[in-house]
């Protein structure tokens, strides 16, 4: 496993931990959240409350913010998605 | 597998059917045949034959307004509830009318800004922008183009579901109005488009009264739980930026005083901030409309349990 790959794995576990306290899931572990499960309409379920949630997610856990409605439309789609946005934006 | 919100309703709201419109094509042209000869005064006076009808036979209507009557007047007695349901429907058309004279330019409406003026200069000057958020009460519509000179030139945003409000869509829309218009049905983007304009410091305007499918939180208003939104005050904390509502109360016939109430930002670090901020904002609103009962037009039963 290359650096790239062990930072995205531990986003994606930090990330998961922060999902799960932040939305309150109930009954559910990081393992059981797949990374390329659809985040809204189906997989985890989330509505656009929890969007506003994970947009404080990744202020206050990672530091990043989405500035642009298309760059969210792309990354508010999985955690893959959502952790190569943290990967990027906090290794640029 | 379910994301049990603290905050918002537990159950998925339900899918909302679009609002049915009132009124034909004739009865539109009486209106603003009426105001062209007659001025307001003339167009008023056609709700007085018109309102009834609506209050005395026009059961979906009454029912909607009856779930507010009952709490803002509950020991009305039936008769004096039909009088109020007509009083409130007159009091709407009025606005109605003056939104429609308004926007041909037949009417100049004073506006008394003297609150929103004040709010605005504790708002100057800061880097983020701030929620602006609107109820269904008195010449709402009519503070949308004073907007742009009470807040700095900042651009303003409006979170609107064309489907479900299509004249208002067509009045932001219509001549130089300048607004931008969110749509919720972008989903999660949406909210992303928000938080960001917000950090830009621009303004978006929220319904902060009406669901319109969005998830809500239950606070007491007019004696019992009422579901409000909580998109608004969810979006500033994610923004970190106040809340500024503004009620636009009608005062004379050419005449309307816009109320402003400004709440800081939710606490980022409390997810249930969100619910204490909602909860400040329906005490302002209750406030607002035991002044003025008549002018309150949220005619959607926000205490009953939400249909599946």
């Amino acid at each position: 496993m290359d650096n790239r790959e062990q930072a995205l794995a531990e986003i994606k576990e930090k990330l998961k931990t922060h999902l799960i306290e932040h939305l309150n899931l109930q009954d559910v572990s990081a393992d059981q959240i797949k990374d390329d499960d659809p985040l809204f309409g189906g997989g985890l379920g989330l509505d656009s409350l929890d969007a506003v949630e994970i947009v404080v997610v990744l202020q206050r856990h990672f530091g990043v913010e989405i500035k642009d409605m298309e760059v969210g439309r792309k990354v508010f789609q999985t955690v893959n998605s959502l952790a190569e946005f943290i990967y990027e934006k906090t290794h640029a | 597998m379910t994301a049990a919100d603290p905050v918002s309703c537990a159950s998925p709201p339900p899918a909302r059917p679009r609002p049915r419109g009132r009124g034909n094509a004739l009865g539109f042209w009486f209106f603003r045949t009426a105001l062209r000869f007659t001025g307001l005064r003339g167009a008023y006076g056609l709700l007085y034959f018109v309102a009834p009808y609506y209050a005395l036979f026009d059961r979906a209507a009454i029912a909607a307004a009856g779930a507010y009557l009952r709490r803002i007047f509950p020991k009305q007695s039936p008769l004096a509830r039909r009088l109020a349901t007509c009083r409130l429907f007159i009091n709407q058309g009025k606005c109605l009318i003056d939104r429609g004279a308004h926007n041909v330019g037949h009417v100049d409406f004073r506006f008394d800004t003297a609150q929103v003026e004040q709010a605005g200069a504790a708002l100057a000057g800061k880097p983020t922008g701030f929620v602006l958020l609107l109820s269904h009460v008195g010449g709402w519509q009519l503070a949308l183009p004073h907007l742009r000179n009470l807040t700095e030139a900042r651009p303003v945003s409006l979170l609107m579901n064309e489907a479900e409000t299509p004249d208002v869509h067509a009045h932001v829309r219509g001549d130089d109005a300048g607004f931008h218009v969110i749509s919720p049905e972008a989903g999660p983007a949406c909210v992303v488009e928000m938080v960001a304009r917000l950090q830009n410091g621009e303004i978006v305007s929220i319904m902060g009264d009406r669901a319109y499918g969005s998830q809500t939180v239950a606070v007491p208003f007019l004696g019992e739980d009422a579901r409000f939104p909580a998109s608004a005050f969810a979006v500033a904390r994610a923004a970190r930026c106040p809340v500024l509502a503004l009620f636009v109360a009608k005062t004379g016939v050419v005449s309307y005083a816009m109320e402003a109430a400004l709440f800081a930002p939710p606490a980022p670090d409390d997810r249930q901030s969100t619910r204490k901020a909602v909860a400040l904002y329906a005490e302002s609103l209750e406030e607002f409309v035991r002044r003025h009962p008549y002018q309150c037009f949220l005619f959607d039963d926000i205490w009953g349990t939400p249909k599946a």
